[in-house]
């Protein structure tokens, strides 16, 4: 059996094909990705977003100052407040050296620019601050005017951090970029791409696919620990491609994609084990030489890939909103929803069940491809 | 020896309507060089398959070393070497790769292995190409690595299917030449062609097959005698006259003779100096003639005779 791992892995190692999907073109994709989506996290440091600030000597000034203070200080502040003069304050944010300019106040107002396009995201996230500091002000004010006793009751609800999802925590990398999604989407792609070793697991072990087979059906060496022995070989090696484009994409694209790397391995480990069994499974399907077996393995995994939203992010939030069954069987969807789970929330238990999923999807085509290949003796070669 | 090596009772193959065996009988000794010789599509190929247990069948039964062949036959299994019509071998390991790992599918031993696998290699002359990986090998080479996957593990019985299809004549004698030095080291070997000098060459006892069916069995001088023809004597000559044909068919053992396009065919089913008393015959009569051709049937001429077609169409 390791023998068989032993030329297995030659045989991987030597074929050109095989490398290259696996580990180029993840690669020349991700280093793509960066081309193109690179400037959007250099032009948008969305850790610390400046910001002016324009007191306009009301009551609530000095609630408001608090709260500025305490977010504009420590390790995860987001913002960077300078205090000045409305005058003062245009000049800055003309100049591009301020997002916006917050004036203090009941209710508390926020000016931008037009002209800073692209700033729109931390626009957007100093728009909902204002909205949500100016709604609890509102809230705050209207139970102390009308029901004073249910103040406290009030002041802890509101301290309580209200999440509508009960999985969502803050977010462990708030500063990573949105884009970084579509490096998710690609780990899961490369993944399934491990599909093609599997097709070479079918070919070499099917008589009726190739005389290779044939040579190796004929030889007093069991059919089962033959296969075993090939997809586990594949398995591995196409891990470790996989784990090398995640490294360069890592380290040499600097993408933040996770800090939980054992947790990540094991994911794409578990990715791995379901592209290849998912090859396998196809390869077995019929007749056919292993070129055209590749093809529609491509054929397969592309399009579960657009699903995931690889091509287009939306598609896959789409598919969520109408039907989220789809999400939740699609091995790409699956796996990019892993990676981003371990990104960025504390809590996996999604993470754990997407899991389960796919370990559930690798036994499946396993046992499939297996009820297709146990036969011993064929009708027609 | 005389103990069977293979042994097929009325095997029956279907594929769908086309019947591929039909009741096929061959009982193979071990030691000999056994030919199973037939058109394309005549049923060599399906036949080998259901020896080998690689294909199911409709009828029949099949022992192999005298036990009941079925793929999970694992001591028979390792008895067989195969050498595949087409190449079978990972285009992605060099050439003492792929022998070395075949032959660890057999041979457990790694001592043993290294050794078989060097003998193998000697054995087809590929020694200046050990570190070759296939592709850049000629079509008579990657041949030689084929067989030499097929028997590095020193099988008692081979089972060669067409091997010397698509290839060069030098490689094709040194192809013929190692299956009979397998043969004189104790292999049986049964070898599958449609080119019939090649069987004849090195087969000890000839199965011709067509449609499913055997048609013949025997040695090749079993197999010739089972036909009328036995000499074809072949003239170059300008003309002859009708009484002269008469003449001719009137001489001893003589039973066709025809004179088409210049040429004359005399066929004789048997007896000694056919030739002499033929060129007698034409002397007396004052022809001049130029090429002589006397030939003794091939199994082309059996082949013919029992289906009334060409081996080879």
């Amino acid at each position: 059996m390791l023998r068989i791992m032993l030329f297995t892995w030659k045989r991987l190692f030597r074929d050109k094909t095989n490398t290259f999907w696996i580990l180029l073109f993840p690669i020349v994709l991700g280093s793509l990705f960066q081309i193109a989506f690179g400037n959007f996290g250099e032009s948008e440091n969305m850790s610390v977003i400046p910001v002016a600030c324009v007191m306009e000597q009301t009551e609530s000034d000095e609630t408001f100052t608090k709260i500025l203070k305490q977010l504009s200080s420590g390790e995860d502040a987001f913002l960077r407040v300078t205090e000045c003069t409305d005058t003062q304050a245009r000049k800055m944010l003309s100049k591009k050296e301020v997002v916006g300019i917050l004036y203090s106040g009941n209710p508390v107002r926020l000016s931008v620019s037009e002209n800073m396009k692209t700033q729109k995201i931390q626009q957007s996230i100093l728009k909902t601050f204002v909205d949500r500091y100016n709604m609890q002000q509102a809230v705050f004010y209207e139970t102390m005017q009308n029901a004073p006793q249910k103040l406290n009751d009030m002041m802890q609800t509101l301290q309580q951090d209200i999440s509508y999802n009960p999985d969502v925590s803050l977010s462990r990398h708030p500063e990573q970029s949105p884009f970084t999604q579509y490096f998710f989407n690609l780990l899961a792609m490369a993944c399934l791409f491990t599909s093609v070793g599997g097709i070479l697991v079918a070919c070499h072990n099917q008589p009726n696919l190739s005389d290779l087979a044939k040579r190796v059906a004929i030889a007093p060496t069991h059919k089962p620990i033959a296969i075993i022995a090939e997809l586990l070989a594949v398995t591995i090696y196409e891990f470790i491609l996989n784990s090398i484009g995640f490294l360069y994409v890592s380290f040499v694209l600097r993408i933040q994609l996770a800090d939980r790397m054992p947790l990540t391995l094991l994911t794409m480990f578990v990715g791995c084990c379901v592209g290849v069994s998912l090859g396998f499974f196809i390869g077995c399907f019929g007749h056919g030489e292993q070129s055209a077996k590749q093809g529609t393995v491509f054929a397969v995994t592309m399009p579960l890939c657009f699903l995931s939203g690889l091509m287009i992010a939306e598609v896959g939030i789409m598919i969520e909103n109408h039907a989220p069954i789809i999400n939740r069987i699609n091995p790409a969807m699956l796996l990019t929803d892993s990676f981003y789970r371990l990104s960025q929330y504390d809590n996996l238990n999604r993470y754990y069940t997407n899991m389960v999923t796919l370990i559930g999807l690798t036994i499946l085509f396993n046992l499939m491809a297996f009820f297709m290949t146990r036969r011993k003796t064929y009708a027609e070669l | 020896m005389n103990e069977t090596a293979v042994k097929v009772n009325e095997l029956v193959k279907r594929y769908h309507d086309l019947v591929a065996v039909d009741h096929l009988n061959l009982e193979i000794k071990q030691g000999e060089i056994f030919g199973l010789l037939g058109p394309n599509g005549s049923g060599k190929t399906t036949t080998i398959n259901c020896i080998l247990s690689l294909l199911n069948y409709d009828n029949g039964e099949i022992e192999v070393f005298e036990k009941p062949m079925t793929s999970d036959n694992y001591e028979a299994k390792a008895k067989i070497g195969v050498v595949m019509q087409n190449v079978a071998v990972f285009d992605e390991l060099t050439v003492y790769e792929n022998i070395d790992y075949f032959c660890g599918l057999y041979i457990k031993d790694k001592t043993l292995r290294k050794q078989y696998t060097e003998d193998a290699i000697r054995f087809v002359g590929l020694e200046d190409y050990c570190k070759f990986y296939p592709k850049k090998l000629s079509g008579g080479l990657l041949r030689r690595l084929n067989i030499a996957c097929g028997i590095a593990h020193k099988p008692k019985l081979i089972i060669l299917d067409e091997p010397t299809v698509a290839v060069d004549p030098q490689s094709r004698n040194r192809i013929l030449e190692g299956i009979m030095e397998l043969n004189r080291a104790g292999a049986t070997i049964i070898y599958t062609s449609h080119y019939m000098e090649e069987v004849e060459q090195i087969c000890k006892r000839i199965a011709i097959m067509d449609t499913g069916k055997c048609i013949a069995m025997g040695t090749t001088e079993e197999l010739k005698k089972m036909i009328k023809k036995r000499e074809i004597i072949t003239i170059h000559i300008l003309s002859v006259t009708e009484d002269d044909l008469k003449g001719l068919r009137g001489l001893p053992h003589v039973y066709s003779v025809t004179f088409k396009d210049e040429k004359l065919t005399i066929l004789c089913d048997g007896g000694s100096h056919n030739l002499v008393r033929v060129l007698d015959y034409l002397q007396n009569k004052e022809y001049s003639f130029g090429h002589i051709h006397s030939e003794l049937p091939t199994l082309n001429d059996v082949f013919l005779e029992i289906t009334g077609k060409e081996l080879r169409d």
